[in-house]
């Protein structure tokens, strides 16, 4: 069969009547939203009432290529899981990279929509258009290792990509991770969880068809000059290849903005010990690892002197288990990222949730007798973090609460100022005082707390593409407002948000265009991002997510008290007035009907 | 004396973690850059400064943790007891 581009084919799967239904997309709804991120987004909120329980069987989970998703574009292997998500009772949407994304696509399909809730466990098989709802009772409790290698052998295709819950979403934690590969994690937002409650515990999938584009020849040449301008750039050609994301720890502690237990500080007196330079100094790396068409290779392959072996850590992940729970021993910060993996956890929510309760623990506000027999909870135990990250993701004893989120539970004891988050979803690994545009990045992103909806930490950290003043409130609106549309076209495309250090709008345009002769100019490209941004605003706005939820902790309006920031505040509540009105909105932060109008998006 | 730390990929390929260099009066970044060459007989300025003299964008050079970008750039005067960081462009997330 052909497998065109532009056929873009969804998989509509019903848990509750068993019902599998194949449907094509219309191509204009393509052209409006693109895919992934886009589309999927458009058709949650066509399709579900965004006030419902998002652990309901009412809610819908959305595995979502982007356009380019599976193609020889450099970085195409990122899908996306769209649904309203647990954490923040937004609408959810979760990227991951890896090879899953790219063999559901050569299978022929570009979304595949669950809806419903099985009576047990299930897994759902694709072999190209071969679908099948199976028994999973076997599968159920186990970590998301040994249910990759048992469902790839049992599906008895050697190169078949499994995505599937741990222990977590099962549990219904409220972070719970969806593992594709073994290792790449749709981390954010517990789409894991929701995955979990539909008791779907895994999608395993084959595909044998190369995908078609109109002008073959034409498509392969931008292919090829991007990856030309991706490996001589500095960025993406030699840091990240060489040191993976954590090139990013001193780079960001020397800056003063590295959160350290719980936010309270923006410096981490050992980072040296736990820094990227450390992870190949001492010897724990051992490769790096490429996800589907990827010209960078940032992933980790990592051997720890215990024996354990895994890819990672992040920088992300080692930040939250690090510096952020103020633990220094390397291995068990590895350790904490390969459990997270294993169990089905977001590495952010899950460390900062820890460090928010070792804050109150030290502070007093959390009694002993509540841990049980559970280590203290200080800053610096590694005991405590293993073990805690191991109840939560079972909900066992204490775990309980803190499975709930930091939000949730510092609320549950009297303290919700001490959660560090923004709409329920744990910050990350960037002080909000030390930069003010991701400050405004932070309080306004669609999905709460959240560094990949604009990376401002770009220009106003790293100088890419431009170097911004990090402390200037001067302009920072509008690239607030840029970087989050690009960020939504990248997403909705397929494509890996690293490939931005290299690539601008122009060169997105140009491979979305090559690929289907939309013809669109650079600004109807970014259009498109609007639109994605807009549609998820509105859907938040219908969900009760009033423009209130626009705020950081009050934390960040003290001044940073170590550090080259000492002394610095977040001024994003004097940004979010010029904000709403570059963003065509409503002084209250409201969309105005013409807005929605002109989008399209009403 | 001025101490000059090394990070990231400096660190790793030059082998080097920190030299300290002795200044008799205030310098130029740009002199005391091509004065740790000098002294450290390793090759890394290409990656701070492009063919035209300028500093690079994405270079990241912090004295005292503030960004020379947001300073005077490569005309930033250094003084004794400054500490200097060197990363060459870097990113990730």
């Amino acid at each position: 069969m052909a497998n065109e581009l532009l056929d873009v084919k969804a998989l509509r799967v019903n848990l509750t009547t068993g019902e599998i239904k194949q449907e094509s997309v219309d191509l204009e709804l393509v052209k409006k939203y693109l895919g992934g991120r886009g589309l999927a987004s458009k058709i949650l909120k066509d399709e579900i009432d965004p006030k419902i329980d998002p652990l309901s069987e009412a809610n819908k989970l959305i595995f979502a290529n982007g356009l380019l998703t599976g193609t020889a574009v450099p970085t195409a292997g990122r899908y996306m899981v769209v649904t309203k998500g647990p954490l923040t009772g937004t609408i959810a949407s979760s990227n991951s990279g890896g090879f899953f994304g790219a063999e559901l696509r050569k299978a022929g399909w570009s979304l595949v929509i669950i809806e419903g809730k099985a009576n047990k466990p299930v897994y759902i098989s694709i072999k190209d258009s071969d679908v099948k709802i199976n028994d999973a009772s076997h599968l159920w409790g186990k970590t998301t290792d040994i249910t990759t290698d048992t469902l790839v052998e049992e599906f008895g295709e050697k190169n078949a990509k499994v995505a599937c819950i741990g222990p977590a979403g099962e549990k219904l934690v409220k972070f719970a991770a969806i593992i594709n590969d073994k290792a790449r994690a749709a981390g954010r937002t517990g789409v894991g969880a929701v995955m979990g409650s539909k008791n779907l515990k895994a999608i395993v999938v084959k595909g044998s068809e190369r995908i078609d584009v109109v002008d073959k020849a034409a498509f392969m040449n931008a292919v090829k000059s991007k990856v030309d301008i991706i490996r001589k750039n500095p960025v993406t050609g030699e840091g990240l290849p060489k040191l993976g994301t954590k090139v990013l720890d001193n780079i960001i502690n020397q800056s003063g903005l590295y959160p350290t237990k719980n936010f309270q500080f923006g410096t981490f007196e050992y980072t040296e010990e736990v820094s990227g330079e450390a992870l190949v100094n001492k010897g724990y790396l051992v490769d790096n690892k490429a996800c589907y068409a990827c010209p960078i290779g940032c992933g980790r392959d990592v051997v720890l002197p215990n024996g354990r072996k895994g890819e990672g850590p992040e920088y992300e992940s080692a930040w939250a288990f690090g510096a952020d729970c103020g633990v220094k021993d390397l291995i068990a910060i590895s350790d904490a990222n390969f459990m997270c993996n294993e169990l089905g956890l977001d590495t952010i929510s899950a460390g900062t949730t820890i460090a928010c309760a070792m804050e109150m623990y030290e502070k007093g506000y959390l009694p002993k007798e509540d841990l049980k027999d559970g280590p203290e909870l200080t800053f610096g135990s590694s005991e405590s973090l293993l073990y805690y990250l191991k109840k939560i993701a079972y909900r066992e004893d204490f775990g309980d609460k803190l499975a709930e989120g930091s939000y949730r539970f510092a609320d549950s004891y009297g303290h919700p100022e001490l959660s560090m988050s923004v709409k329920k979803q744990e910050i990350p690994a960037y002080d909000p005082r030390g930069v003010q545009g991701h400050s405004l990045e932070y309080a306004t992103s669609n999905r709460g707390g959240c560094h990949v909806r604009g990376y401002m930490i770009s220009p106003e950290v790293l100088g890419v593409p431009e170097k911004l003043d990090p402390q200037s409130l001067e302009g920072k609106a509008g690239w607030v407002k840029i970087f989050q549309d690009l960020t939504a076209v990248i997403d909705a495309a397929g494509l890996c948000l690293f490939s931005s250090f290299a690539l601008g709008a122009d060169d997105y345009a140009e491979l979305i265009n090559v690929g289907t002769n939309f013809g669109l100019s650079t600004d109807e490209v970014l259009k498109i991002g609007e639109r994605i941004w807009n549609l998820e605003r509105q859907f938040n706005l219908e969900a009760g997510i009033t423009p209130a939820e626009d705020r950081l902790p009050d934390r960040f309006k003290d001044p940073l008290p170590d550090g080259s920031q000492k002394g610095a505040y977040s001024h994003y509540e004097e940004m979010l007035v010029e904000y709403y009105k570059i963003r065509g909105w409503q002084e209250d932060g409201i969309i105005p009907k013409e807005k929605l109008e002109e989008l399209g998006v009403a | 004396m001025v101490k000059i730390n090394f990070f990231t990929l400096f660190r790793l390929e030059l082998g080097i973690k920190n030299i300290d260099i002795d200044i008799d009066k205030k310098i130029k970044l740009r002199d005391l850059l091509y004065l740790a060459e000098d002294i450290s007989k390793k090759k890394f300025i290409h990656k701070l400064i492009d063919e035209k003299d300028g500093l690079l964008d994405s270079a990241i050079i912090l004295i005292n943790g503030k960004n020379v970008h947001h300073l005077q750039g490569l005309d930033t005067i250094i003084k004794n007891g400054d500490e200097i960081a060197l990363f060459p462009p870097g990113g990730g997330g």
